[in-house]
Parts: C-alpha cells; structure tokens; sequence
C-alpha cells in the first residue's frame, strides 16, 4: 500500500545526487570523450534554432535587396564587372608568380610550397550567446565533408577553424577566442611567432615576441603553416601597436585581425590540398 | 512523467521555445544582459510544480540544453538543479512574499548559484564570473516580473483548472 505521506529524499541527498551527477559527466567527457555522439546528435538537430533566430535578420535584408532599384543594380553589375576584369589580371600574373615561386622553392630544396587549397562557401546561421566564447554556427556539416580543426576564412582573412561538426551544420571558433592561437609569420621578413586571442572583438596579441625582433607597426602577419592546421600564406593580422616597457625580454605587441569576423556572412571553408568532397 | 501532468504539453512547449530566447542573436551590449533563461524556466516552473518539477529534471533539462546549444558542460545543467532545489527548500516563504520580494529573492539566489557554478563550467576562461553573476541576476529579476504577472495566472489555469 502506498503511504498517505510519503518521505521525500532529502534535500542534502538530492544535491548530493546532483553533484555525483555532474561530477560523473564531466569526468566521462573529459577523460573517454564519452558524450561526444549525444553532442553530435542533440547538435545536429540545433540548427532549426539558429535558422529561427537568424529569420528576421535574413528577412530584413533580402526585403532591403528587393527594393533595391534597378539603376543602382545597373550601377552595382558595372561596378562588379570592372572589378572582376582587375582581379582576372592580378590573376594571370598571380598564376606566373606562383609558378616562379614553385621553381625558386624548389630550387632551395624547400617542402613548404603555398598548397592550391578548394575552398567551399557556408553561410553563417548563428553567433553563441556566451560572452566568453566567439563562436559561430554555419550551414554546412558532416553532409558537405566539413572535418573538425577546418581553417575557415572570409575574403579578407583567416577567420578560424572548425570545432564540432553536426550532420548540418558546424561550429567555427573564431581566431580572437582566448582559446585560439594560430602560428604565422610577418609577411615582410618571414619571422616566425603566435598570435593568439585575448576575447576582444578586434585584437590579437603576438606571443613572445623579442625586444630586438625586427617588426613594425603595420606589418602583415600570415599563417606560417607550422603545426599543419592552417595553409601558409593567408592574411591573419596587422600590427596594430607595439610597446617596450624596457625591463621585459618580450615586445607587447597587439593585432588587429584581418577577416571581418562581426560582419562577413559568408565564410570560406578551405580544404587543404585539394582535400575536398 | 511530465506529459502525464494535466498541461503538460505548456511545460514542454516552453522547454522547446527557451533555447531559442537563449541564441536569438543581440547586440553585445544587450548580450551581455542575457540572463540564463533555462535556468529562470526551470525556477517558474519548480516554483508552480513544487515537488514535480525538482533538481533532477532541471539538472537533465539543463544537460539537453547545453547538448543541443553546444554549451560547456555544466554551463546550464548545474545551475537548473539547483535552483529548483533552492525554490524547493524555499517554496512556503517564497510564496508568503510580494512580487518585489519574490524577484529580488530569486535574483539573489541566482547570483550565488552562478557565483559557484560559472567557474567550474567555463573551467581555463579568464572571464569575470562577478559581473556575469550580477548582470544575469538583474536581468533575472525583471524576467521573473513578467513571468509572475503574465505567465503565472495561464500557467495555473492550464495545470490545476478541474475539467468540467
């Protein structure tokens, strides 16, 4: 028979419960990456979410596209075109230059040839709520071969590198994350460091850099390709201030990203090699 | 367990709607005031189910969450359990109090809570777990207002109206 009042765990054993329980979890995950194919799961049903609140941002933009006139489409085609007869020249000559850098490298013997890596376009369908993460979803997942530790770009930059992968969609963690640091080189002299994020929207800080080391406010950092995750020679960052206090060994050097990580729509991923699907 | 209850399907349709309020994209400066709305729907309704609505389900309704939204572990889950475990313990005052009361009380507790778990869920993160805290409680508390004023009175209607 059921009793009339019946005794409730306690509230000291129910929090204990919840503690073992979470200690449980994290322990699983961290040590066996046991939760790894619920992750895969529930996230790969997530995307719905971020299409639903990503709806009346696309909605407002495509109506602004619609009421566009057609002078200004006009306009924008004979601008476009014009730019699209500039960029077919700098690629002739891009083509010739890449040949010759080929030749050159090899003949110094040198295995870090600039890779003809095939890039697929994703479109960007959410941005995390956390504060402390920068992080994006975009629309492209397992289905379109998009593997974990992906470099992603935008037209302007290296944007950051794939961390979970779901069955539609994928989340990309940004290059000003503070857990991100990518290996590059100044574009000018070909000296090697890190530029790492410090959770600010706009800024990087390059590690470790000498107070002697030959660099210059407005020196171009591109990815060294040491450590195999990013190619060589995409544009990362600009050097935007640096400071010698004169007692420390290192320079303080701060970064300004190159890819329009609050504004790009549209990412790159890149498929190293011809890596791709 | 939960469709079993007589307006049920009102919890689980909120369940379903609260992590969209959690990735409705904002402005960093409004972003930054974004109160853990799992956490506040787990509070509503341990406060209107006590006893039904407890620290396990809110520490599992917290998990699919954090798995779906691709949250850190613990980031939601540890919150959720114990805060209806704290509305539990504090069910009988809480409903004594006025509305001001009841909110600041709930801000307070959602405070502390976030005070000891947002460390463990954000574990190598040099972030300011104070200001979080304190912006979410606030946020909370205003929440909490509507909820009790709004959402409160259909929320009652739906699980303990008596059928005809």
């Amino acid at each position: 028979m059921k009793p009339l009042f019946a005794q409730r765990r306690s509230l000291v054993s129910r929090l204990f419960i919840v503690f073992l329980l979470a200690a449980a979890l994290v322990a699983v995950d961290h040590l066996f990456n046991g939760l790894a194919s619920v992750r895969y799961i529930l996230g790969s049903i997530s995307k719905p979410y971020y299409q639903i609140s990503n709806a009346p941002q696309q909605l407002v933009s495509s109506v602004s596209e619609g009421w566009q006139s057609r002078e200004s489409l006009v306009l924008e085609n004979q601008r476009l075109k014009a730019r699209e007869r500039i960029l077919k020249a700098k690629t002739q000559k891009l083509a010739a230059l890449s040949a010759e850098n080929g030749r050159l490298r090899a003949l110094l013997n040198s295995s870090a040839l600039l890779g003809d890596d095939d890039i697929v376009v994703a479109e960007l369908i959410g941005i995390s709520p956390d504060i402390n993460r920068y992080e994006l979803m975009i629309n492209k997942g397992a289905n379109d071969e998009v593997f974990v530790g992906q470099p992603v770009i935008d037209a302007t930059g290296l944007v950051g590198q794939v961390t979970d992968v779901y069955q539609y969609s994928a989340r990309v963690m940004l290059i000003t994350d503070e857990r991100h640091a990518v290996p590059v080189q100044i574009n000018r002299n070909g000296l090697r460091a890190v530029v790492a994020g410090v959770g600010l929207p706009d800024e990087l800080a390059l590690m470790n850099v000498g107070a002697t080391a030959d660099i210059k406010q407005g020196d171009l950092l591109v990815s060294s390709g040491l450590g195999g995750r990013f190619p060589i020679g995409y544009p990362v960052a600009r050097v935007s201030d640096i400071v010698q206090d004169g007692i420390s060994p290192f320079l303080s050097v701060k970064t300004k990203p190159m890819a329009q990580l609050d504004r790009s729509r549209y990412l790159l991923l890149v498929f190293p090699d011809g890596n791709s699907q | 367990m939960i469709m079993g209850l007589k307006g049920g399907w009102l919890i689980v349709i909120t369940g379903l709607f609260i992590p969209l309020l959690q990735v409705w994209p904002l402005p960093i400066s409004l972003n930054v005031w974004r109160p853990l709305f799992p956490v506040l729907f787990i509070g509503f309704w341990a406060y209107i189910l006590p006893g039904q609505i407890g620290a396990l389900i809110g520490f599992a309704y917290g998990l699919l969450v954090e798995f779906l939204l691709g949250s850190p572990l613990m980031q939601f889950a540890l919150p959720c359990a114990l805060l209806a475990l704290c509305i539990e313990m504090l069910y009988l005052k809480l409903r004594s109090f006025s509305l001001v009361q009841q909110s600041l009380y709930v801000g307070v507790l959602i405070f502390v809570i976030l005070l000891v778990t947002y460390p463990l869920s954000q574990q190598a993160l040099g972030v300011s777990v104070w200001s979080i805290a304190w912006r979410s409680a606030v946020s909370s508390i205003i929440i909490w207002v509507a909820l009790i004023l709004w959402f409160e009175p259909m929320a009652r209607k739906s699980i303990f109206s008596l059928d005809a």
